[in-house]
């Protein structure tokens, strides 16, 4: 009992750590496994996915009205729900008005709008550089070859 | 009443640990400013490698940290290597969580570790002072933790992808609750140490100036509109610098203690000076970037665009290029620049006509 206890107090820490991970292991792998992908939910699975996703995002957009993430998010959405690609583009450009850098999501999908949406050359050329220059190792397509 | 003590000196104190996290936030904003996103990981491979690796200098360099801790240092890489194989094939959210939430455990630990130093070199506070220190470092950092967008983004994300039952009114509940127990746990922090003052027990000053700028550094970061850079960069440049900062000390102070008496094992890996152990901790921060295979471009800050070389030559068919071909002609330039230093040596070392190189071939 005591060489158990002398067990447990030395390595208190791995099993704060561990017992609780496993717990959480134990409920992650009863669940099915999704990507958190927005996009047109085509079964229940996939609804109850966009459903949880939206919750998330308006969660945070609730919580942090002013936050470049909140204006980002509102974007995605008008991106892949609604498929409007204006006004997708209006959310993505106040979400940048602030200077964000380290948001591959927002950079990339703004670049892929800009090309969706026709514009000029000259100005899908410096959101791609932009995206590029953040995330030089980003293995995504170019949005203009997409 | 009140009585100074540092973990140094004053002035290493005013720079390393009361300066620091001031000079880091500037570090922060000037990447973000004019620096691309690169910067972070950067940071990561140049102090955040290099302050682990003065932990395994710490734990296996010392012979007397390895005697005293040899099981829990044989069996803990053991355990945690299998952790995290098994988390990444049947469960990779939760050993994102994990990792995630002892990482922030593990960050608060160091600013109440360094808080603790601040009482045990002053010789201040009371029995209970510890106790209190770490109730404060929970509630603010938890706080951190609970409300700031950077962190409720990353935490609310999970919560989602798991499925766990929540709504917004208990989100902004937890928030408000978060925010009020924090007050509460401040009044309680005050009175402690008007308790002291009041029974006679003296404060250290320092500590406290100290926990503020830590604090301060985390809140104003995480609330940045681009947290991700700025408290990425300045939280790395902070804990990596004052950790490698209290191992090279703590490294110089059993070296001195021992003397003469040095074990083997210390001669080996303990520097001679700063210059020493800098150099050290680079090498092994380019050793871990290549063997990890980090993207080249991350040794130089977003500034040296290694892959970038082809990028324009598309109307001569040249594809941008991969990593992989990155890596490639970083070998090539290793191989090439080794062969010209070779011949650069050799073109003034062998001239016969110098009285010094005859009297070596005689």
């Amino acid at each position: 009992m005591s060489a158990l206890l002398a067990f447990i107090r030395q390595h208190r820490i791995l099993i704060v750590v561990f017992v609780p991970g496993l717990l959480l292991a134990m409920w992650e792998v009863t669940i099915p496994l999704n990507s958190m992908l927005i996009k047109q939910p085509a079964n229940d699975v996939e609804r109850r996915d966009v459903r949880r996703l939206l919750f998330y995002m308006e969660s945070y957009r609730a919580l942090f009205p002013h936050q470049p993430d909140a204006e980002a998010f509102q974007g995605f959405y008008a991106l892949n729900l609604k498929g409007d690609w204006q006004l997708a583009r209006e959310h993505f450009e106040r979400a940048l008005q602030s200077g964000v850098k380290a948001d591959q999501n927002l950079l990339y999908w703004y670049a892929y709008v800009l090309v969706k949406l026709n514009e000029d050359p000259a100005k899908i050329d410096a959101a791609i550089v932009k995206w590029r220059k953040n995330f030089p190792s980003s293995k995504r397509t170019d949005p203009r070859d997409m | 009443m009140f009585r100074t003590g540092f973990i140094r000196s004053a002035l290493a104190d005013s720079f390393w640990f009361l300066g620091l996290p001031f000079v880091a936030v500037a570090c922060a904003m000037a990447c973000q400013q004019w620096l691309t996103a690169v910067a972070i990981s950067s940071i990561g491979l140049w102090i955040t490698a290099p302050h682990h690796f003065a932990t395994w200098l710490r734990t296996y360099g010392l012979s007397e940290d390895w005697h005293r801790w040899q099981r829990r240092l044989i069996f803990g890489p053991l355990l945690i290597g299998a952790a995290a194989v098994a988390g990444l094939t049947w469960a990779p959210i939760t050993l994102l969580l994990v990792v995630m939430l002892w990482d922030n455990q593990h960050s608060l630990m160091q600013q109440h570790g360094f808080a603790r130093i601040y009482d045990f070199k002053a010789r201040t506070g009371a029995a209970a002072t510890g106790r209190f220190d770490l109730m404060l470092a929970c509630f603010l950092y938890g706080n951190l933790f609970l409300t700031t967008p950077m962190f409720t983004k990353l935490w609310l994300k999970e919560v989602c992808r798991l499925q766990i039952p929540i709504s917004l009114d208990v989100l902004q509940t937890i928030q408000t609750a978060s925010w009020t127990l924090t007050g509460i746990c401040l009044c309680v922090y005050v009175g402690h140490m008007i308790w002291c003052l009041r029974h006679g027990y003296a404060l250290n000053p320092i500590k406290y100036l100290f926990i503020a700028a830590s604090y301060f550094l985390w809140y104003f970061t995480a609330w940045h509109t681009d947290s991700v850079l700025v408290y990425g960069v300045a939280h790395r440049v902070m804990h990596g610098l004052q950790y490698i900062v209290i191992v090279y000390w703590y490294l110089q102070s059993k070296k001195q203690r021992l003397g003469p008496k040095l074990p083997h094992r210390e001669r080996w890996v303990q520097p001679r000076t700063v210059f020493g152990f800098v150099l050290m901790c680079a090498v092994y921060a380019v050793a871990y970037g290549l063997i990890s295979r980090h993207p080249l471009d991350n040794f130089g800050f977003g500034v040296l665009h290694f892959m970038a070389v082809y990028q324009d030559a598309v109307e001569y068919g040249s594809e941008p290029m991969t990593a992989a071909a990155g890596y490639e002609l970083y070998a090539a330039v290793i191989i090439s620049g080794i062969a010209m230093l070779h011949y650069y040596f050799d073109s003034f070392i062998w001239r016969v006509r110098e009285k010094p190189i005859q009297d070596g071939l005689t």
